[in-house]
């Protein structure tokens, strides 16, 4: 894996494997953990476009596509899938497929870096160096999710990555084959990684889950189809532990990890692994939203009940609304299809959602973040890796604006991604304005605007 | 709360209230500052951080040159990312090259160094512009720096406090503190007969490569749109950060106080700063804003006494940052009974507005 000097020379390397951190820019080019292609751009103009290809988006596609609407679908990623769905993916392949039958038109390796509400939106590849403009009359808005990370000492040490983060980086090539690896963190997604990661050959030391086994039970007792998806992950991460009411306190190692210590707030113990996969859940990407004025409320997209947002003609699916998960995302990808294409989503539809947002919400519960992993980091840990700024820097400011604008928290490739997700966690400061470029584009791209 | 040690209180924590804190404390007052958010979050948060000394009128010239030389004794303490970068006017003609060297006279005379670059020595000073221009004067005392730390580190003085509050607290009483408003473009909500509107102004950053360019490169037009027309208009104007980094602008519109960005006017800012700098055209940009010029009719500032009472030191435009070390110093003098470092009767708050 290639690290990079960090602003004042420290060892870096990617974290998020998903296009978030801006960690695997090595002379500050592309972000390499997007693969570049040929790139075809989108056409000027569409009925409906949808952003985002994961479970919502498709799922968006194929239904307005099915009712009869002039479809575009565009991802960041060359593949189609999102995050869950990320690598050769059966489900990805099968529902575009329905889609382009349909008549859906797919774009990938395109990022949304501007927009307005009077339906234009500003798209360029993966290099930030070339861009086009489209048009739309709907759009749906099914942006995902990534990986909330929090500060704790060590966390900037090449080797530690998110949970999904070393998923993504694993589908994309990185070998772990023999390594020693400790998963953690918070999230059904822990036991998922850990599974997978067993798959691929490497040594799962143990899964660190933050949540107290008490919470868990009873929400697993309460959830039969859940409780057998985890037992089928359970079995399939083999003898590794899987501990609950535990995390890691500390990530060490010189110019690499080498081991974390990990505690369960009595006891601290050391775990020699080569890789931390750790992730604190997961957090909607709202960027493109809040860009638009679609009203948020906490961390989702405010909606009616066919899914619309406060813009009208826009329409929202899938994590954007609050983490849902798949089936979740599939469901309100057909409904916010549907209403993009002019037809109401059905009853049915709507009952199927209530009744996993209900489960979501309680989902959400059973995982929520014990205060001890909030208070992790030390004075001298890094907060902002794209400026390396330090909690000490920023921990009298009252407000994210404040600190930004003392430290530069928040400013740099990655514009807050990381950074203000965990400040927000840490410091309950509400983030600050969304203004385009939604990500770093050249100056080219900016001043391809014609009158 | 401790509040009838207070000698003089300053509402407003931007950099024009930080120096006048800053000076009137190093007098020896006991100095309040109010400010209902973020210090430095308004103007001097979102504007370049370009220190320069300005000669299209004579105010302009005394009033930059003398703050200049304040700026200089402060940067010899206050860590704020300053690069004595120097600028470069630029001139894209010959008749534009003839007002370079007018220019250059008129600074001597006021004992500001400048040298006169053709184009030989202009594409050796600064290799990435576009082949073919016929020169530039150079200013190689001027600045750049990061406004907000430098407004933090002055209101660290001894003698200042800093509290959260609404300038709207204030009335007119005899038995208060004599008190300075510098609220830039939200002077108007407390002293409605004061016209100070915002003029919008675009920025855009870009990623840290270092060794593009040396100088803030200002276009020679600059001066005409900014100071002598209301126009919106756009100028090539680049600087290099210290922090390697290249900050692009800039222009000028009134457009209320929406700070959204407006996407053509980005562009067409973009594709300027690319004629002028062909390698930027491949140069990520991070990010991308838009704050407000405290503008006021005749665009010179507001410093003196308003009717009511109240001390006033706002609408320097677009060179607040520049000014606000020479305001503070001259608000301390008239607020204190000094002689002031500067004649204030340009700057009163009466004048008759003329066009400069």
């Amino acid at each position: 894996m290639r690290s990079r000097a960090s602003v004042t020379g420290e060892p870096r390397a990617p974290l998020c494997g998903m296009g978030v951190c801006f960690e695997c820019r090595p002379e500050g080019g592309s972000r390499t953990c997007l693969a570049p292609g040929p790139w075809l751009p989108p056409p000027a103009q569409a009925e409906v476009v949808v952003v985002g290809a994961g479970p919502a988006g498709l799922a968006a596609a194929e239904t307005a596509a099915r009712l009869g609407a002039a479809v575009v679908i565009l991802d960041e990623n060359a593949a189609p899938g999102g995050q869950i769905w990320r690598g050769p993916s059966p489900e990805a392949a099968g529902l575009l497929d329905l889609a382009r039958r349909a008549g859906a038109r797919w774009f990938g390796g395109c990022t949304v870096f501007d927009a307005d509400p009077e339906g234009r939106l500003w798209v360029t590849d993966v290099s930030g160096m070339q861009s086009t403009r489209i048009g739309f009359e709907r759009l749906v808005l099914a942006t995902g999710a990534r990986e909330r990370f929090l500060p704790f000492p060590g966390w900037t040490l090449p080797g530690v990555v998110g949970a999904g983060g070393l998923q993504a980086l694993v589908k994309g090539g990185a070998g772990v084959e023999e390594q020693r690896v400790v998963v953690a963190g918070s999230g059904p997604l822990l036991l998922a990684v850990g599974a997978f990661l067993a798959e691929q050959g490497a040594e799962v030391a143990c899964v660190c889950e933050q949540a107290p086994l008490g919470r868990l039970g009873r929400f697993i007792s309460a959830s039969p189809n859940l409780a057998l998806g985890a037992a089928r992950l359970r079995l399939a991460l083999g003898s590794s532990p899987y501990r609950f009411g535990t995390w890691v306190a500390e990530a060490c190692g010189r110019d690499r990890l080498e081991s974390v210590v990990v505690t369960d707030g009595r006891r601290r113990w050391r775990e020699r692994c080569d890789w931390l996969a750790c992730g604190y859940g997961l957090v909607p990407n709202l960027e493109l939203a809040r860009l638009l004025g679609c009203k948020t409320k906490g961390d989702a997209v405010v909606t009616d009940s066919d899914l619309q947002t406060t813009i009208p003609g826009v329409f929202a699916a899938g994590e954007a609304l609050g983490i849902g998960g798949v089936e979740c995302a599939l469901v309100e990808g057909s409904m916010a299809g549907s209403a993009a294409a002019g037809k109401a989503p059905s009853r049915e539809l709507r009952e199927r959602r209530e009744g996993l947002r209900r489960a979501s919400v309680r989902m959400a519960d059973a995982f929520a973040l014990r205060p001890e992993v909030l208070s992790l980091a030390s004075p001298e840990t890094i907060l902002c890796r794209c400026e390396d700024v330090r909690i000490e820097q920023v921990e009298h400011a009252r407000s994210y604006r404040e600190a930004k604008l003392l430290t530069r928290l928040g400013m740099g490739p990655c514009q807050g991604r990381i950074c203000g997700i965990a400040s927000q966690t840490l410091f309950g400061w509400t983030p600050d304005r969304v203004r385009p470029p939604l990500i770093p584009v050249s100056v080219r791209c900016l001043g391809e605007e014609e009158e | 709360m401790g509040r009838t040690s207070v000698d003089v209180r300053v509402y407003g924590a931007g950099i024009v209230g930080a120096a006048c804190a800053y000076f009137l404390a190093r007098a020896g007052a006991e100095v309040e500052v109010v400010d209902s958010g973020a210090p430095g979050g308004g103007a001097t948060g979102a504007g370049m951080g370009h220190l320069v000394v300005v000669e299209d009128s004579p105010e302009r010239l005394t009033l930059t040159s003398r703050s200049l030389a304040l700026w200089r004794d402060l940067l010899s303490w206050i860590e704020c990312e300053a690069l004595p970068c120097g600028t470069l006017w630029l001139a894209e003609n010959e008749a534009e090259f003839a007002h370079c060297r007018a220019m250059g006279d008129r600074l001597a005379d006021a004992e500001v160094q400048a040298e006169l670059l053709d184009e030989r020595a202009l594409r050796e000073a600064e290799p990435a512009l576009r082949p073919g221009l016929p020169g530039a004067l150079r200013v190689p005392a001027d600045w750049s720096i990061y406004a907000p730390k430098a407004a933090a580190r002055l209101l660290e003085t001894p003698g200042i406090r800093l509290r959260r509050g609404d300038a709207r607290e204030w009335r007119a009483e005899a038995n208060e503190p004599p008190s300075v408003f510098a609220l830039g473009d939200r002077t108007p909500d407390l002293f409605p007969d004061l016209p100070i509107r915002p003029r919008r102004g675009h920025l855009a950053i870009a990623d840290r490569r270092p060794g593009l360019v040396f100088h803030q490169l200002v276009e020679l037009g600059y001066l005409s749109r900014a100071h002598a027309s209301d126009e919106a208009s756009i100028s090539f104007n680049v600087q290099p950060r210290a922090s390697g980094q290249v900050l692009i602008g800039s222009t000028r519109d009134y457009a209320g106080f929406d700070s959204a960005t407006s996407r053509a006017t980005l562009a067409e800012m973009c594709r300027l700063a690319a004629r002028w700098v062909p390698a930027l055209a491949d140069f990520p940009i991070v990010r991308a804003w838009a704050g407000f010029r405290p503008d006021t009719a005749d665009h010179h500032p507001f410093i003196g006494r308003h009717a009511s009472g109240a001390w006033i030191a706002a609408g320097h435009e677009g060179l607040g940052i520049t000014l606000a070390p020479v305001t503070g110093h001259l608000i301390a003098d008239l607020v204190l009974g000094r002689e002031p470092i500067v004649d204030p009767s340009p700057y009163r708050l009466d004048r008759e507005p003329t066009h400069a």
